[in-house]
């Protein structure tokens, strides 16, 4: 994302007319309008969380979390946002919560297997992974670091926020967000270099020129 | 001007996000060109563009309409603006709930409860945790005992010590119901053996233990395992064999036993293991489980998944319930998610996930609980189980 598309997407920060009529319905308890506000939200939620947390067999849980405490909490919005960054910063938090409970566990089996989720394959005949078992295999990366780091890492790093919508997302100060998304990278590094086996599979995933 | 190293590290990490200008990232590279470490920092980060190119898969229209129902069926209703308090309103209401918390919490300090029966109980100092209280019941009855419910038998005397959670059973038969609470551990104690738990429901009398779900462990009186036994299990001091578990001395092994294997590749330890039958395998996983050796178990019982129907379930069972020896408690839930879903029609099936439900209440967060409390009561809604498991359920919601 470049500098313009960053700006537009700061536009996104500022309610629009929509958000205002949505909100009013919303606050009324107008059953049409708060689905209506589920509709509309629901996928960027989920990718939100899908983002932070990983590949996850909580995500319904977890977007179901999100907006029962949107709707309920539709009273204290201010208005300072639109509503998909308030919505977000909600994703978030219920993010972080889940993720510091400890227990996180990327578990593909299912009991009862989703149709749109086919079982995870094992690794193709040439030997690369699925880019769901690529993803698994990264957010394990990510399990060594505390919620606040992986979070602001992620939102920054993968998601594009810049660092004061990081910031306003996270609840903290630039200067802190700044922190940590410096001391994740420091303590990624290391994991990376201290374990021979992830340093091996990351060079088998290819060489920096993509992104450059 | 060339960047300094920390001014690389930053615009490393800008360029991975996509935030850096393009004269930062002319820069970069050309400090990248020049200095190995930070080349090889920047390297070491480059799976980042992997995540970044990871399209999370969204939920099917069916789950996602499952989330709206959901949500729309608990009646949510949106909170009005707050409104500031008047002093004197606010001030009520702290005095109110200052003395709620200080009256729940003298009902927490209390040492018991008699709830049903015809128990008598005799203490020396009611206010001291540390004093113990005796029990009797000669009809039987019902004691709470804090995180503990009592079931008394005919003729039982018990002892209760507070401050210890320790429960000693003087004579009789005793069946507690113990709540799991973090970090808190609860011991029933007879004149030879102890029965330490963290969350279950389990019947002690002078000879033995049966536990009904959960996880107990009997220990002698110094502090040695003796049995481990999970949900259905009993033990027995002197008989030391029961239905569902044998502690029969484990079979010696035959000679072609150690025959097995190619020779010199395998250490003698594994060769024994390798060719023994079926039965005493089994038998040899129970004992090694036991004995607290959850790897000697799983290596024991890892070649009998592919064998018949009920050997592969009863191996599994057993190589799930390794974990839980460990307290390994994740590897633990897959394992037995894996018998629900790869033995769907068994009695075991059942048990499993009753067994991931109850892991995750005790070691997972609220939603993984709630989730596979729900998928126990979707697949089983007049199981076993069925009403533990909606209490558990409503009890979490009514956390929540």
């Amino acid at each position: 994302m470049n500098r313009v598309e960053a700006q537009q997407k700061n536009v996104f920060l500022v309610p629009n007319a929509e958000d205002v009529s949505l909100v009013g319905g919303c606050r009324a308890g107008d059953r049409s309008t708060l689905e209506l506000f589920f509709r509309t939200h629901a996928p960027y939620v989920e990718r939100v969380v899908t983002r932070l947390v990983g590949p996850t067999s909580d995500l319904q849980d977890l977007v179901q979390t999100t907006f029962i405490e949107a709707i309920q909490s539709f009273g204290r919005y201010r208005g300072e946002a639109s509503l998909k960054t308030w919505v977000t910063r909600i994703a978030v938090h219920v993010c972080m919560h889940h993720l510091r409970a400890g227990v996180r566990r990327p578990v593909p089996l299912e009991l009862v297997p989703v149709s749109h989720e086919p079982e995870d394959p094992t690794p193709r005949a040439d030997g690369t992974l699925s880019m769901r078992q690529l993803a698994r295999r990264l957010y394990d990366l990510m399990d060594g670091l505390s919620p606040k780091k992986r979070v602001a890492f992620l939102l920054y790093v993968v998601e594009d926020y810049s660092l004061e919508e990081v910031a306003a997302l996270t609840g903290a100060s630039r200067a802190a967000t700044k922190s940590r998304i410096w001391f994740a990278r420091r303590e990624l590094l290391a994991a990376v270099k201290n374990r021979p086996d992830l340093r091996a599979f990351i060079q088998s995933l290819g060489g920096a020129e993509s992104w450059r | 001007m060339a960047l300094s190293c920390r001014n690389a590290a930053r615009v490393s990490l800008a360029t991975l996000g996509g935030h850096a200008a393009e004269a930062e990232r002319l820069e970069l590279e050309a400090h990248l060109a020049s200095c190995s470490r930070c080349g090889a920092d920047h390297e070491s980060l480059t799976w980042v563009r992997h995540l970044r190119a990871y399209q999370p898969d969204p939920l099917s229209p069916a789950a996602r309409d499952n989330v709206r129902r959901a949500l729309f069926a608990r009646t949510v209703s949106p909170a009005t603006p707050r409104r500031r308090l008047a002093w004197p309103v606010a001030l009520a209401c702290a005095g109110v709930a200052v003395a709620a918390v200080a009256g729940l919490t003298a009902l927490g300090r209390q040492p018991y409860r008699l709830l049903g029966g015809d128990v008598v109980a005799a203490t020396t100092n009611p206010k001291d945790a540390s004093a113990p209280v005796q029990f009797q019941a000669t009809a039987g009855g019902r004691v709470s005992l804090g995180m503990a419910v009592a079931d008394l038998a005919r003729n039982t005397e018990l002892s209760w010590v507070r401050s210890k959670q320790i429960l000693t059973l003087v004579h009789g038969t005793v069946t507690v119901d113990v709540e799991h609470q973090n970090g808190r551990h609860f011991e029933v104690r007879t004149h030879d053996f102890t029965v330490e738990v963290v969350g279950t429901r389990f019947t002690v009398e002078a000879t033995g233990v049966t536990t009904e779900r959960g996880v107990v462990r009997v220990l002698s009186p110094d502090g040695q395992l003796l049995r481990r036994l999970g949900a259905g299990e009993s033990w027995h001091q002197q008989v030391e064999d029961d239905h569902q578990v044998s502690l029969q001395p484990v079979p010696a092994l035959a000679p072609a036993a150690l025959r097995t294997g190619p020779a010199g590749e395998l250490s003698s330890a594994r060769a024994r293991e390798a060719g023994v039958p079926v039965t005493a395998r089994l038998d040899q996983a129970r004992h090694a489980l036991a004995t607290g050796d959850a790897g000697l178990a799983r290596r024991l019982v890892s070649p009998l998944f592919r064998q018949s129907h009920g050997t592969a379930v009863e191996a599994r069972v057993l190589f799930a319930e390794s974990f839980l020896v460990e307290g390994r408690y994740a590897d633990a839930i897959d394992a037995y998610r894996l018998v629900a879903r790869d033995f769907p029609r068994t009695d075991q099936a059942e048990t499993s996930l009753f067994t991931v439900a109850q892991l995750q209440c005790e070691h997972g967060p609220g939603p993984e609980a709630r989730g596979a409390l729900r998928s126990y009561l979707t697949r089983y809604p007049h199981g076993r189980y069925a009403r533990e498991a909606g209490d558990r359920l409503s009890r979490l919601s009514s956390v929540d």
